[in-house]
C-alpha cells in the first residue's frame, strides 16, 4: 500500500495537479476578453503590468488593503493558515529527506517544534475559517457543501500528517491516510476553489490592470473610456 | 530463628529471579544496537534500534560496511565509525553525507528488496524512527 501511495499514484496526483493548474492558467487568461473588460489590455502593457503587480503585492500582505483591515481578525486567521499551508510543507525535515534521497534536492529544514506549532496553527486557523462559514449570516448565505469539503480536503493533510508524527496508535495506517489525502487534495486544486493557489495571482492581476490601465492608472492621458 | 531463616530463603530466591529476569533481557537485547551519533548532535526523530545480530545472519557484512577490508569494522573502537568519514555536510572526498548514508544502508536496502518482491524491513519513517 505504501508502495502504491508513494509510487504511481503520487506520480499520477503530481501530473493532474501540474498540468490542470497550466490548463486553468491558459483558460483564464484566453478567457479575458478586452472589449467585454473596456481594458486595453495587450495596448497599455506597461500601466497594465504596474497595476498587477502593485494589486497582487498589497493584497499578499496581510492588511495591505482596505479590506485587509476591515476583517482584522479574518485577515490575521486567513494568513496564519495560508502560511502554514505553503510554509510547512516545503521545509518539513521528513520532506526534505525524501526529496533528497529521491531526486538529490533539498531546501532548508525548519527545527520539528517549528512545524509543530505551524501545523496546529493552520489546524486551528481552518476550525475557525468554518465556524465563519456557520456563524455570519452574510457567508453562510453563499456557503454550500463544497465549501466545506475544500476546507476539510487542505486541513485532512496537517491533521493526518500531525497524528503520524506523533506516532498515535496505528502509525502506518495515518502515514498512509497522510499522503493519500495530500495526493486527493493535489489533484482537487485544480478542479475546485482551491485553484485560487495561481487564479488568485491572475484575478487580482486583471483588476490591477483594470485600474492601472482605466481607473485612475492613466487618467488625464487623453483617453476617454 | 525459624523466621529469620525463611527472610534469608526468600532473599536469596528473589536476588535468583531478578538475576534470571535480568539475563534474560541482557539476550533479548544482545545484537541490537542504538543507531546515535555525536556527528547529528541533538537527533530531531527517535533514534533508531538497529538489530545487527538479525542482519549479519541473512547477509554479508560488506554490503554495509563498505570499507570493511580497509577500516575494518568498530573493532572494540579501532576502527572506524561510518561518522569517521561521512560528515553532516559533503566535502569534495565524501559525498554522502551521513544522515543519507544511514537512510541508504537502511530504507534504501529495503526498498530495493521490496521492489524485487522479497520479505523486507520497514520503510516508513516512524516503523524505524518509533517514539518510546
Amino acid at each position: 500500500m505504501y508502495q502504491f501511495v508513494t509510487g504511481p499514484l503520487a506520480w499520477l496526483a503530481f501530473i493532474i495537479f501540474f498540468f490542470g493548474l497550466v490548463l486553468r492558467i491558459v483558460l483564464y487568461v484566453r478567457g479575458l476578453d478586452w472589449k467585454l473588460d473596456r481594458v486595453t489590455y495587450s495596448v497599455n502593457v506597461s500601466y497594465g503590468i504596474k497595476g498587477a503587480i502593485r494589486s497582487i503585492i498589497f493584497w499578499i500582505f496581510p492588511f495591505g488593503t482596505r479590506s485587509w483591515r476591515n476583517n482584522p481578525g479574518f485577515t490575521v486567521i486567513v494568513f496564519i493558515f495560508h502560511i502554514g499551508l505553503l510554509i510547512t510543507p516545503v521545509f518539513l525535515l521528513a520532506h526534505n529527506v525524501i526529496l533528497e534521497e529521491k531526486w538529490g534536492i533539498s531546501f532548508w529544514a525548519m527545527p520539528e517544534a517549528v512545524a509543530d506549532i505551524l501545523t496546529i496553527a493552520v489546524i486551528v486557523s481552518a476550525v475557525f475559517l468554518g465556524l465563519r462559514r456557520i456563524a455570519l449570516p452574510e457567508v453562510r448565505i453563499i456557503t454550500d457543501i463544497r465549501d466545506r469539503l475544500v476546507l476539510a480536503i487542505s486541513v485532512a493533510p496537517f491533521i493526518t500528517g500531525f497524528l503520524a508524527y506523533h506516532q498515535f496508535s496505528g502509525y502506518e495506517f495515518w502515514l498512509i491516510l497522510h499522503i493519500l489525502s495530500a495526493e486527493v487534495m493535489l489533484v482537487a486544486i485544480p478542479f475546485t476553489k482551491l485553484s485560487h493557489m495561481v487564479l488568485f495571482f491572475l484575478s487580482r492581476g486583471q483588476l490591477g490592470m483594470d485600474y492601472g490601465i482605466k481607473r485612475g492608472g492613466m487618467k488625464g492621458y487623453n483617453l476617454s473610456w | 530463628m525459624k523466621q529469620l531463616r525463611l527472610i534469608f530463603i526468600l532473599v536469596i530466591a528473589g536476588i535468583m529471579a531478578a538475576s534470571i529476569v535480568w539475563s534474560q533481557e541482557e539476550k533479548a537485547l544482545e545484537g541490537v544496537m542504538d543507531l546515535k551519533s555525536r556527528e547529528f548532535g541533538q537527533h530531531q526523530r527517535p533514534q533508531v534500534r538497529f538489530d545487527h545480530y538479525l542482519h549479519e545472519t541473512i547477509m554479508r557484512c560488506r554490503v554495509c560496511h563498505h570499507d570493511f577490508y580497509v577500516f575494518s569494522n568498530r573493532n572494540e573502537g579501532k576502527g572506524s565509525k561510518c561518522a569517521t568519514c561521512h560528515k553532516r555536510k559533503i566535502n569534495k572526498d565524501i559525498p554522502v553525507p551521513l544522515l543519507t548514508a544511514f537512510h541508504n544502508r537502511c530504507k534504501g536496502c529495503h526498498e530495493n528488496y521490496i521492489k524485487w518482491g522479497r520479505t523486507s524491513g520497514p520503510v516508513m519513517c516512524g516503523t524505524c524512527h518509533k517514539k518510546t
